[in-house]
């Protein structure tokens, strides 16, 4: 096994680095710079303007170059500086993951606490109504546009809500987007503040999870119900209880496990479309605005750093199916 | 027992005090949203710093929050005149504070008023304007817009109450500013500029605090969020910007998605938008919605500005070289008709290069009303002939043309379509082919790779055609020279007066020049224009002298002189 890590972890290297020169290269590859962005539409700009930033921005430096001295600077923690942000695109990035967690992290529980006990139970009462609503629920979600999703829920609950008439649901009319409310005072009322804004967008989001988790709880759960060593359970007169928590479920969170595992990192890369339609600082957003304005420093970081959690969760994933299932063995 | 109700009890307790921090104020349509003595204003993007070094934060809201933050000699009403601000007044040749000089030289001496002071106490003085001038000008300072200030050869401070600027030829517009550059806090700023000039853009938007000279001052910065300022006590005041506001307190906010702010603005929760909040469909839309639901609480205005829609030809093009093909291709398309569908007229039709607003508009220049007999006369006589497809053709050669815009843009891709069918109405066939914004603006543009190309040109008020139109300023293989002529057009007349009009210090002569110039370019029309394009601004109609000025100053001009209704 410590071969097999060892092994593992020394191809990562080759991989990381040959992942960075894709990037870089795809993104410097396409046409227009930054600096020809910056100017365009400003007929007051002149030719001397447009070298002259090149020139700054070292732009006008072979492809090459370039990226050794990305690589260089990379390695000593300094991933570049964002042309839009005016910030050190590392600070930003770490700024904004934290930003998207804030929201990733509760769907993600919220999706994982519901989907479960839905999953097992729509297993084992396979073509009940329950199953059925779960399915349909799972159809639901999947199908499902976040976006579209999104703007129903601000309407419902930013720009309708009815039931503000009764005086005890006032509070239940959210903020129509949005971060944070300006001058809330630091402390308990900012973190109260920021859990109203974060309720709608947290919804939508686990919403996906939820859906595709119910999905996999349940099917992995129907196939292990079916399995020998549930029914040799039943026949010894253990009850359904313990059947289903101790011989079924166990063995059908092992897949679950690794979909977990490989669903992390998507953690950290934000939910694009939903903090757009919340106008939620994360992650995801910041690499949409970064591509689209040409700020490389901060697309290439963030591309970079997504890259390298997938591959490492990958890893994770391969270690927990011999952790879980002792039938796998690693040499 | 106790434990039984332990968790509900938790869970009650959670809800009350979430309902407890619902926004203050009832956020009830027309009712101030924050209170009355605050706007919350809402826009789409968030800046990155507030310089007004030559606009080197680069994007539009970055001067929407300066505006508040930092006041200049001058400024600029919703009626685009210019007044003095810190300036005693507005310089001028026949008060002799405008002066010619030989050589082609001139001077211009600013007087300023005392009493203004940076946000730290400090007091402004003319020491601010020559810093900010050299920084613009630093070798290493990544300025995008030096045009205007390396025009002046020096700027001297007699006392610091007054400027003299010493510019090195003659510049018609050189009483708008000291020398386009901005005006910064020296003794704030000096150090961190002098540690490193190339990163003091960054260094200052993240190492210093922004210190200002406005009538506002940067109080609070929620990063993603939003941005709060405070009224300055010490603010002196100014015409149109009074002293003691109403509105004490602005509140922008950060709102990345066009759908979040109208439900924002429906729910009552934002006071105003600025322009970037609200594309124009989509404002067409919500001022539709608010008609039809008889909500008079919030008022959008479009504003037509100094933003013009066109469509460049590529001259060296073997059909868009010829003069009647091109004047019969603007013949052929019915823009009133398109800017009424798609635009309900609120985005008027363009007849020349300059947008109506600006001072040199021709009123009289050519004309192409919408008329398919005539552009089919005009091929004719260029000796076109319909193919068998029904496609005029010449000499052999189809007269089929590639149309290329910013792909993604839902408004530009209606208009391709309503007019790709318009030309062919005529014989004229049009492959749309549109590109992404990279490629199109950083490649396909500069290079002159196009045949039909859509984009427009943001004007200033004192825009003019130099760089445009003359015909040294061709960029791309085979150009004549650098700068923004994309569609290659040459005329000597027209090159003269482009470059004359800059030094043409008599207003009255520069409008003839100007319009001397339209009647020569609508009769070659190297260019079809289309539409001047309209921002949308809204605000509560309890907001009370909300003034928009569809130009590049932004609504914020007069926030000193807003108020709440009572």
């Amino acid at each position: 096994m410590s071969r097999y890590l060892a092994r593992r972890l020394l191809q990562m290297i080759p991989l990381v680095v040959g992942l960075s020169i894709v990037i870089f290269l795809l993104l410097a590859a396409a046409p227009g710079d930054p600096v020809d962005l910056l100017i365009f539409g400003n007929p007051n700009v002149k030719a001397e303007d447009i070298s002259r930033l090149k020139r700054l921005y070292g732009l006008d430096q072979p492809l090459y170059v370039r990226y050794f001295k990305w690589l260089r600077a990379a390695l000593h923690g300094d991933l570049g500086y964002s042309r839009i942000y005016k910030q050190p695109a590392l600070s930003l990035m770490w700024w904004r993951i934290g930003n998207s967690l804030w929201l990733q992290i509760p769907a993600f529980v919220l999706a994982l606490s519901v989907a479960l006990p839905v999953g097992i139970y729509s297993a084992i009462r396979q073509y009940s109504p329950v199953d059925y609503a779960a399915t349909l629920f799972v159809f639901f979600g999947v199908s499902i546009p976040a976006f579209w999703f999104g703007i129903m829920m601000i309407y419902l609950f930013a720009v309708w809500h009815p039931w503000t008439a009764l005086p005890f649901l006032e509070w239940l009319k959210l903020p129509a987007g949005g971060f944070s409310t300006p001058g809330v005072p630091e402390g308990l009322a900012r973190l109260l503040d920021r859990l109203r804004y974060m309720l709608l967008p947290t919804v939508v989001l686990s919403l996906l999870f939820m859906a595709s988790f119910t999905r996999y709880t349940r099917s992995s759960m129907l196939e292990v119900v079916r399995q020998d060593y549930v029914r040799t359970a039943r026949a010894k007169g253990l009850s359904e209880t313990v059947v289903i928590n101790k011989h079924a479920l166990r063995n059908a969170l092992i897949p679950l496990a690794t979909v977990v595992a490989l669903s992390i990192p998507a953690l950290f890369a934000g939910a694009p479309l939903t903090e757009t339609v919340f106008g939620w600082p994360g992650v995801g957003r910041l690499l949409v605005e970064a591509t689209l304005g040409g700020d490389y420093a901060v697309a290439q970081g963030i591309i970079i750093f997504l890259s390298t959690l997938v591959i490492v969760f990958n890893l994770l994933a391969d270690i927990s199916y011999a952790l879980l299932d002792p039938r796998i063995r690693y040499d | 027992m106790r434990s039984h109700w332990r968790w509900p009890s938790l869970l009650l307790a959670v809800v009350f005090m979430l309902g407890s921090t619902t926004l203050v104020g009832a956020q009830q349509p027309g009712r101030p949203a924050s209170g009355p003595n605050t706007v919350v204003l809402f826009t789409q993007q968030e800046p990155s710093c507030f310089q007004p070094v030559a606009d080197a934060c680069q994007l539009y809201v970055s001067t929407v929050i300066s505006t508040l933050i930092f006041a200049d000699a001058v400024g600029l009403t919703e009626q685009w005149k210019y007044f003095p601000v810190i300036a005693q007044k507005i310089p001028n040749l026949k008060d002799g504070d405008w002066k010619l000089l030989p050589g082609n030289k001139m001077q211009v001496t600013w007087k300023l008023k005392k009493g203004f002071t940076w946000h730290d106490g400090k007091p402004v003085t003319a020491q601010d304007w020559i810093w900010a001038w050299r920084v613009n000008l630093h070798p290493d300072y990544p300025s995008a817009g030096r045009d205007v200030a390396e025009r002046v050869e020096n700027i001297l401070a007699p006392d610091p109450y007054t400027l003299v600027v010493q510019w090195k030829k003659k510049y018609a517009f050189a009483n708008i500013s000291v020398a386009s550059s901005g005006v910064i806090p020296k003794h704030a700023t000096e150090k961190l500029f002098r540690a490193n000039p190339g990163k003091f853009d960054q260094a200052w938007a993240v190492d210093a605090p922004t210190v200002g000279n406005g009538p506002y001052v940067l109080k609070e910065w929620q990063k993603g969020s939003s941005i709060t300022v405070e009224y300055y006590p010490k603010w002196p005041g100014a015409d149109f910007m009074p002293v003691n506001p109403t509105v004490k307190r602005i509140t922008y906010r950060f709102i990345s998605d066009t759908n979040t702010i109208i439900a924002n603005i429906l729910s009552g929760a934002a006071d105003a938008n600025d322009e970037t909040a609200i594309p124009f469909i989509q404002g067409l839309e919500l001022e539709q919605r608010l008609a039809r639901e008889g909500r008079r609480d919030y008022l959008l205005t479009a504003e037509p500005g100094l933003v013009w829609e066109h469509i460049d030809m590529n001259l060296d093009n073997v059909h868009l070289g010829i003069k009647n093909v091109r004047q019969a291709l603007l013949a052929a398309i019915n823009r009133e008709e398109l800017v009424q569908q798609l635009f309900q007229g609120k985005q008027p039709v363009s007849h020349t290069f300059l947008p109506t607003k600006h001072y040199g508009y021709n009123p009289n220049a050519k004309k192409y009303p919408f008329d398919p007999a005539q552009a089919r006369r005009l091929l004719a006589e260029a000796g076109y002939t319909p193919g068998p497809d029904g496609i005029l053709q010449r000499g052999g050669q189809r007269l089929s043309l590639t149309f290329v815009t910013t792909a993604g843009n839902r408004t530009r891709e209606s208009v391709q379509q309503i007019l790709q069918a318009q030309w062919k109405a005529v014989g004229v066939e049009v492959r749309i082919q549109n590109q992404p914004a990279r490629t199109y603006f950083g490649d396909a543009l500069p290079n002159r790779r196009f045949e039909l190309a859509m984009y427009a040109w943001v004007f200033s008020p004192a825009s003019d055609c130099e760089g445009l139109y003359t015909g040294d300023t061709i960029p791309g293989p085979g150009g004549t020279g650098e700068g923004q002529n994309y569609p290659g057009y040459k005329n000597d007349e027209v090159t003269r007066i482009c470059h004359a009009v800059p030094e043409e210090l008599d207003e009255a002569k520069r409008v003839q020049l100007l319009r001397r110039a339209q009647d020569i370019w609508n009769e070659d029309l190297p260019v079809l224009p289309l539409y001047v394009r309209s921002d949308y601004t809204g605000h509560k109609t309890t907001l009370q002298n909300w003034k928009p000025t569809g130009s590049n100053t932004p609504p914020t001009w007069n926030a000193t002189a807003w108020r709440w209704a009572r």
